[in-house]
């Protein structure tokens, strides 16, 4: 007979998702004695029988759902004869080395409770197991307790305190635990704070906006079908253009609207419940109202993930807007007093409970991108999952700060980075306050205590400033550079890669505003190899807002004599005082920053062409502008694999060397491009046509650059436009190059945070 | 090797390192460590005493000129620290090729401005130096007057106190940069440039707490100053910010923040609250007050930041000048 005991390790996540009862069940089923407890460092199991090889194998084949095992350890030990084998209670450590869990959406077993008259959880909108509901969001320090969590306000009653002793049942050990007679409670009221009887079904019917409260935070909750009612939201939440995210009831009925491909539905449909940003069918569009996503041919489509979801959903509709409750350029709002106070006006009806969030935490949003997922904004459902690296070793705990716009930070202490939830835009100081809190908070959760920071080397971005207070060593990163390494690291590469950053702006060595850039190089340093050439970008952030200012100020550059004589009707909705102005700019430099942003390109191409001249959210020229050029692709191009078709519709580009680096001109592709305007094409076919031109130079470019065979990296937040992505991974293919790009993070500014640690590790 | 930088005289944070770094660390006394404008001193029969030296391009511009600003400089650096102006020295340093007439025109300002605030020009000096030596010309003023009962420090800065400005904010940034530029907006914008004693003696009263006025570095420079000396916080409205709308437009064009921009004729006044409406309706009887209005409270809260609560609600902070806005939207 073989050795009859070991002792197994595991780490990861492996606390609060079920894992000692599933190893309690499977040694049950095997014969095996012994004993399995939570500890500082995971789970351990003595183990002792004459199947250990078996019981080790399927441990790790049949983990939980939820669980993740990131280290496993087995060493022989001598058999101490156990007679039985037992959960033995988790040693109270201090500081425990676990990871912790995302929150997860409800699970089948317990809508099933909700849906059993007989259950103590029937109707229960807090209903949860050890396979679902809360986590990140309601703990306040490790190990993960309920005493550390605000569940704590909460007495078990005594079947609930059964089953959280039961290893056999479901709920063992789930901190969240409570039902009807012992757990937290929704109620509803009206703008003066009167109580009104039910969870809200009859007043969303009847058009009224309902702030709810949720997992990770408030969202403003109204019928989807109400025209009437998305435009009142519309307008109280002071949202110029952005689009909404829709609850569907389900992925039947969301098909109704958007096309859903087998990894969007397993997106959808996953534990993190994230917003999917979907197509939509253009035969469609008359269930939901307009105003959902003006001028975009997409949807951000959620499912429901928590019970209160489930609840809402007995009412007579099945879409339901589900804004983040935010006012404009301020965060989040997670509590009843706050959502009673800011939300005054703007909500009609406030459905709130007694359970207090502790980690406000936004819906997250991805989209799926050549096959794979691409992240818009990470948060609940993702965050505090780490990024395990076996190539980089940190030794000195270091804080990424991240980026000003779309911010998140970074901690990261040896082989592990938590990459904080999307907390938002840092020029607004109550942003900047919840970026304080929660980096105090994250502290606690993931365990590490910075000694040294990373920042940007803009030097006007709020946290450059906070960075350069902190008594520690600091290391300044340059923007794309960290966008770089951001996805080195994330695929665990430590060699120098060809990086094509293509971004809206970041703070470049020579003091230009970069953006799009071609960088060789990895954590230790790099080369800057070939960029769009530098325009003029007039009134710098405030120009932003008005693409087509850009547009003219980059015509008027590139094109002289007649050329730049026909472009005049283009101009019409320019102000001859803004004319004057633009021309004044463009010949003596004042408030004209050099910049060579990709995303300014694609924003004064949108307003050229009349798709959007005056932007309202962050990025609308351009996804407004790629919109129009994927409806082209939906009408006209179902064969556009042709690469003949492909070469006939492309704009010239120019490629010139300047000191020794390799610079993208543009000034054919306006000429050409304002051609087929003044032509009369459709902006339809030039926004397409323009996609595939940079999808091009891109591609020839990293081949003129000659940087050996190894893969390319595709980073910057330009690379959430699908269309333009999709294009570039086809001419990679075509041209056997190999890409990588983010997979964990954003590709735009919320992946800054983790790029500018593995950097900051170097030179620190 | 570190270097001078344009942005060392800008009146941002890189001047307020200078001043404190090399300046107050080897000059440094009682009286210049308290960084005021004009100094009062002691034992010289209540006499107080400000300098201050002027280069600008264009040297003529609309509202005024290097001679007017020279005088109005100088008063004001007075004016706002409670004492009365009554005699100016003048400097100049001249470059080898300045047209004489446009000199003359520049003296013939100086003493516009001088009989207006009630000042004489008591001595001067002259030096020329050689063709690009220095850029056609530059003055030095140094303004002399004596000491009222007027107290106006920082110190007495309260969280509940009134911020006041006693007109529109920037027109003299904005009138210089067009003017330099060539940049035509719908109604062209004149400098503010004005000696601001007569205003004052209209309207102070003793629950006036401090004043100053907000030249280079603008109105968020001058409070951020101000709230780190009296240990306060200070929050601003958006919709309170009087602006010309030729002002407001260039701002908007060019991505200038009027908060930054120079004002050579307003004066930030920080009141109590008990004497803010009679303040003001003092202020606006004046020809150089009508357009004075509150714009934000002192607060407790961390001392020296200054937030600004926008047209939106929501609030941004508002730090010194420091160097140019670059783009930060990614
Ligand atoms: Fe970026
Ligand atoms: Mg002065
Ligand atoms: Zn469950
Ligand atoms: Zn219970």
């Amino acid at each position: 007979m073989k050795n009859e005991a070991k002792t197994i390790f595991f780490n990861g996540i492996v606390q609060g998702v079920g894992f000692r009862p599933f190893v309690y069940k499977l040694a049950e089923e095997l014969g095996i004695n012994g004993w399995v407890n939570n500890s500082s460092h995971g789970v351990t199991i003595h183990a002792e029988g004459n199947k250990l090889d078996l019981f080790y194998d399927r441990l790790l084949k049949e983990v939980p759902s939820l669980a993740k095992i990131v280290t496993a350890q087995v060493i022989d030990v001598e058999p101490r004869y156990y007679k039985t084998f037992k959960i033995v209670e988790s040693k109270a450590e201090s500081k425990a080395d676990v990871l912790i869990s995302p929150d997860v959406a409800t699970c089948r077993d317990c809508l099933a409770d909700m849906a059993d008259s007989n259950s103590r959880f029937y109707q229960f909108p807090f209903t949860n197991c050890t396979n679902c509901g809360p986590r990140y969001t309601i703990i306040h320090d490790v190990p993960y307790d309920r005493a550390l969590t605000t569940m704590s306000e909460f007495r078990m009653c005594k079947s609930c305190e059964e089953d959280y002793v039961n290893p056999r049942n479901r709920r063992f050990h789930a901190q969240p635990i409570a039902c009807k007679n012992c757990g937290p409670k929704f109620q509803l009221t009206d703008g003066s704070g009167r109580s009104l009887p039910g969870l809200g079904v009859d007043q969303l019917s009847q058009g009224g906006i309902l702030a709810v409260k949720g997992l990770g935070g408030f969202h403003l909750v109204c019928d989807a079908r109400n025209v009437e009612a998305v435009r009142r939201l519309r307008e109280r939440k002071e949202r110029g253009f952005k689009p909404f995210a829709v609850m569907a009831r389900s992925i039947a009925v969301a098909r109704e609207q958007v096309n859903i491909l087998i990894k969007e539905e397993e997106l959808l449909t996953s534990s993190s419940a994230p917003i999917v940003i979907l197509e939509r069918k253009l035969a469609s569009r008359g269930g939901l109202s307009e105003d959902i996503a003006p001028g975009i041919q997409t949807l951000g489509i959620l499912l429901p993930y928590a019970p209160i979801h489930y609840r809402l959903f007995e009412g007579p509709y099945d879409f339901l807007i589900m804004t983040s409750a935010n006012l404009s350029g301020r965060p989040l709002i997670y509590s009843n007093d706050e959502a009673l106070a800011e939300l005054q006006g703007i909500a009609d009806y406030f459905l709130m409970h007694n359970r207090d969030i502790y980690h406000p935490c936004d819906d997250s949003v991805v989209q799926l991108i050549g096959d794979e997922i691409v992240f818009h904004r990470r948060a609940r459902g993702y965050v505090p999952l780490p990024i395990l690296m076996s190539s980089y070793q940190v030794e000195t705990p270091l804080l990424g700060v991240g980026g000003e716009l779309k911010n998140s930070f970074c901690l990261v202490a040896g082989q592990r980075a938590f990459v904080s939830q999307y907390i938002g835009d840092m020029e607004g100081y109550e942003n900047l306050q919840r970026f304080h809190q929660e980096l105090e908070s994250f502290q606690r959760v993931v365990n590490i205590v910075p000694s040294a920071v990373a920042h940007d080397k803009h030097p006007n971005y709020q946290l450059t400033n906070f960075a350069l207070e902190q008594p520690w060593p600091k290391c300044a990163v340059q923007h794309h550079h960290a966008h770089l390494v951001s996805v080195l690291g994330e695929w665990d590469r430590t060699e120098p890669t060809l990086g094509v950053i293509c971004d809206g702006t970041g703070y470049g060595d020579d003091h230009c505003i970069w953006g799009f850039e071609f960088l060789y190089g990895n954590s230790s340093g790099y080369e800057r190899k070939a960029h769009l050439e530098y325009l003029g970008l007039p009134g710098g952030d405030a120009g932003a807002k008005h693409p087509l200012r850009i547009a003219y100020a980059y015509v008027k550059t590139l094109l002289r004599g007649e050329a730049w004589e026909k472009t005049k009707p283009l101009w019409r909705p320019l102000s001859n005082m803004e004319r004057r102005i633009l021309d004044r700019q463009v010949d003596t430099g004042v408030q004209l920053f050099q910049t060579s942003s990709a995303g300014r390109l694609f924003d004064a191409v949108s307003a050229l062409i009349g798709v959007c001249i005056k932007v309202t959210y962050e990025g609308q020229a351009a996804i407004e502008l790629e919109s129009v050029g994927a409806g082209f692709l939906q009408d006209h191009l179902e064969d556009e694999e042709s690469s003949q078709k492909n070469s006939q519709v492309l704009y010239s580009f120019e490629t010139r060397v300047e000191e020794g680096v390799l610079i993208l001109g543009v000034r054919a592709l306006f000429e050409d491009l304002i051609q087929d305007v003044l032509l009369g094409v459709s902006k339809e076919e030039i926004s397409y046509r323009f996609h595939m031109t940079i999808a091009q130079a891109i591609v020839d470019i990293a081949l003129q650059l000659e940087v050996g065979d190894g893969p390319m990296v595709l980073s910057g937040g330009v690379f959430q436009n699908r269309l333009l992505t999709e294009a570039v991974l086809r001419n990679c293919q075509r041209h056997g190059i190999k890409v990588l790009r983010s997979r964990s993070l954003p590709p735009g500014d919320g992946g800054l945070a983790f790029g500018q640690i593995l950097i900051a590790n170097e030179v620190l | 090797m570190e270097r001078i930088m344009l942005a060392h005289g800008s009146g941002g944070r890189l001047s307020h390192e200078l001043i404190l770094n090399l300046f107050q660390k080897h000059l440094g006394n009682a009286h210049l460590n308290q960084m005021n404008d004009a100094v009062l001193l002691p034992g010289m029969e209540r006499i107080a005493v400000s300098t201050d030296s002027f280069v600008v391009s264009p040297l003529f511009f609309r509202g005024g000129n290097i001679g007017k600003l020279a005088v109005c400089g100088t008063v004001n650096d007075l004016a706002v620290s409670g004492a009365i102006p009554k005699f100016i020295t003048l400097a100049l340093i001249l470059e080898e090729g300045l047209p004489i007439e446009e000199l003359e025109q520049i003296i013939k300002s100086v003493a516009g401005t001088a009989a207006e605030a009630g000042v004489l020009v008591v001595c001067g000096d002259t030096k020329v130096v050689e063709r690009g030596s220095a850029d056609r010309i530059f003055i030095n003023t140094t303004g002399i007057g004596y000491i009222t009962d007027r107290l106006v420090e920082p110190k007495r800065i309260q969280p509940g106190d009134e911020i006041i400005i006693t007109g529109t904010i920037g027109d003299h940034g904005i009138a210089i940069l067009s003017e330099r530029e060539g940049l035509e907006f719908q109604t062209p914008v004149l400098s503010d440039c004005a000696p601001l004693n007569k205003l004052i003696d209209t309207f102070y009263l003793p629950g006036v707490k401090c004043m100053r006025d907000p030249t280079r570095g603008g109105v968020a420079t001058t409070l951020n100053e101000l709230a780190q000396q009296a240990g306060v916080s200070m929050l601003l409205k958006e919709e309170l910010l009087p602006l010309l709308p030729s002002v407001e437009s260039a701002c908007e064009m060019l991505g200038l923040d009027p908060l930054y921009l120079a004002n050579e004729g307003k004066a930030l006044v920080i009141v109590a609250p008990e004497v803010a409406d009679e303040v003001l309706l003092k202020m606006q009887s004046h020809p150089l007050g009508q357009n004075a209005t509150r714009i934000g409270i002192v607060q407790e809260g961390k001392s020296g930041l200054v937030l600004l609560e926008t047209f939106l609600g929501g609030k941004r902070f508002v730090g010194m000048l420091e160097g140019e806005h670059l783009p930060r939207i990614c």
